[in-house]
């Protein structure tokens, strides 16, 4: 069918983007034609230009070195903040998918009630709490997103031991460990892939979200929420300001969602909602 | 049938443990913010209190008691709905959340309804129109709106509609039209994605034998698609809607901040970044209390209206996943 194809490119398209992504965020001192503290007042609020490809903004400082350097903080804090939940939902949901019925119930219990808060006002008022840096809004986020990633790891290690091939190696009288290593985690991984690219681009809208509150990167580093959240005194003026990092943002949680979709696609639907 | 009649019992049950557990946060929050609580709370009184008067006050609040016991006290003050008093202006908290309250419900109701009007046509489009363009469509849209984030939408509607435009009011809340561009931030993508739910549930309804029945007596296209097609999905698109609930309140703490929209929301942000730990410790009740509501309504609903879940465990919650 076409539209297969079409959304097959689409994830290579996804990841083509991401990949350019983190590389422009490693590069980005090499390749900025600015310093993106350095403001020149002279020059506030200019249009694009030939010097200054993408305006300057209320310091004078240089758009488009801003958000260049901006790409490898907010994807990074990303990054790190979904590993993070990652691993804590991992230590969390794994034991409750293959514990004995008492702990897994008791570890059930647990992601139940940690979901049951609402997940983006307790990271707010977390990372409010700690002294607001990008490092802070990262530690708010993993702490109240490892309980997605618990239940559904939870949901997918207790589909994946009811298989066949698992009893048998259980009869077979296999170690735990490398029950879990050889075949668990297999069956898991390709749908895991999936959910941490949807939760990767979810985390990178909520760190940059948490920058735009004030409660995550502080001014003067480069960061797209917090260039979103300068943007808004001088918007009437100088629309560049907002519309450079709100591409950048979206084309970033974009190429997340369009890895996700083609992935989607093959890998064999499981777990709830991703 | 059998475990029907504890459906609601668990989930009540369920509840109150969340509840409880939210309490507990709500309750450390005041001990785990840097500071010591007592001279906080007198500092934002006078300019410098002096050691005695910090300790004396201490025992008046029962900071000197053990964690325990004074969440205990705590307890009984909030179950009151006592929530103390802000350290900024001194005023009730309870009745700071209650003058907030009505602009947090009004953006969050437009929003709902707009929500499900918008995945309803797209869904039905998508699913029944018969071209594969509007499935195309609603596809592209639904990964274009999960990619904008809730403040660069509500930003550019800001500077697309309403300053350049100046169609809307830029920011605030009064007449109608200033509710126009927070419900469209609030509720598109959320509709964008329930409206590619919604397309799944009607062509697994569609592909049923009733509805290839409907057809072959002759039925018109309508009177199936309405009677019986849509109808078939209609249960657990309502548990969908329910959920997204939850999510519409979760969204209101950035959307209200984009608007200056003086909801809850708004308030909460607010209240964290100046540190006024009992606003915070409210909101958070108040708004983990609707969210555990919603949740607990919309699973009991989903209980009654498919036996399946009811007999198997509690379903598992909503989670706003941001």
């Amino acid at each position: 069918m076409p539209s297969e194809r079409i959304f097959r490119g689409m994830g290579i398209c996804g990841a083509i983007l991401l990949a350019v992504m983190m590389l422009i965020g490693v590069l980005a001192p090499w390749i900025s034609p600015h310093d993106p503290y350095r403001g020149d007042l002279a020059r506030r609020l200019e249009p694009p230009s030939r010097s200054y490809p993408l305006g300057t903004d209320a310091l004078g400082r240089c758009v488009a070195s801003r958000l260049l350097h901006a790409t490898g903080t907010s994807l990074g804090a990303a990054f790190a903040a979904s590993t993070a939940a990652l691993l804590l939902g991992a230590a969390v949901g794994i034991p409750a998918g293959l514990a004995p019925p008492g702990v897994a119930a008791l570890l059930a219990t647990t992601i139940d009630l940690a979901l049951a808060m609402p997940a983006l006002l307790l990271a707010v008022v977390l990372a409010g709490l700690m002294n607001p840096s990008l490092f802070s809004a990262a530690v708010a986020l993993a702490l109240v997103g490892w309980p997605w990633w618990a239940r559904w790891l939870r949901a997918m290690t207790r589909q994946a031991r009811h298989r066949e091939f698992v009893t048998a190696a259980v009869a077979l009288g296999l170690g735990g460990g490398r029950i879990l290593s050889h075949y668990l985690l297999p069956q898991i991984a390709p749908a895991a892939a999936v959910a941490f690219a949807v939760r990767t681009g979810a985390m990178l809208v909520a760190v940059s979200g948490l920058s735009y509150l004030g409660l995550g990167a502080q001014p003067p580093q480069p960061e797209w929420g917090r260039m979103l959240e300068e943007s808004r005194l001088h918007l009437g003026r100088a629309p560049w300001l907002l519309i450079a990092p709100a591409a950048a943002v979206s084309l970033c949680a974009g190429a997340c969602q369009m890895i996700a979709e083609s992935l989607r696609r093959r890998v064999p639907p499981g777990g709830r909602q991703t | 049938m059998r475990a029907k009649p504890w459906l609601a019992l668990r989930l009540l049950w369920r509840a109150a443990l969340a509840l409880g557990a939210a309490s507990v946060v709500a309750f450390l929050l005041l001990h785990l913010a840097p500071g010591d609580p007592a001279s906080m709370l007198l500092g934002s009184l006078s300019e410098s209190p002096s050691e005695e008067k910090i300790e004396a006050q201490r025992r008046i609040w029962g900071l000197d008691r053990s964690l325990p016991e004074q969440y205990r006290a705590w307890l009984s003050r909030v179950l009151r709905l006592d929530l103390g008093r802000s350290y900024r202006t001194g005023e009730p908290v309870a009745r700071m959340i209650f003058d907030r309250l009505p602009a947090t419900l009004e953006l969050a109701g437009t929003a709902f309804l707009f929500l499900v009007s918008l995945s309803l046509a797209l869904g039905m489009a998508a699913a029944l129109a018969g071209s594969p363009w509007w499935d195309r469509a609603g596809r592209i849209l639904a990964v274009l709106a999960c990619a904008v984030p809730h403040y660069a939408l509500g930003l550019l509607l800001i500077y697309g509609l309403a300053l350049s435009g100046g169609w809307f009011p830029v920011v605030g809340r009064g007449d109608p039209g200033a509710l126009v561009l927070p419900t469209i931030t609030l509720g598109l993508s959320a509709a964008a994605v329930q409206a590619r739910i919604l397309r799944a549930l009607l062509l697994e309804v569609l592909a049923q034998d009733f509805v290839r029945f409907a057809f072959a007596k002759g039925l018109r296209r309508r009177t199936v698609y309405l009677r019986h097609v849509l109808s078939g999905a209609l249960p657990r698109m309502l548990a969908l809607w329910g959920l997204s609930g939850g999510r519409l309140l979760g969204g209101a703490v950035i959307v209200e901040s984009v608007f200056a929209w003086p909801g809850l929301g708004k308030l909460g942000v607010e209240a964290v970044i100046a540190r006024d730990i009992p606003v915070v410790q409210g909101v958070l009740l108040f708004m983990t209390s609707a969210f555990v509501g919603v949740n607990t309504a919309v699973d009991w609903l989903e209980g009654r209206l498919s036996p399946r879940v009811a007999d198997a465990e509690v379903p598992g919650g909503g989670g706003d996943a941001f």
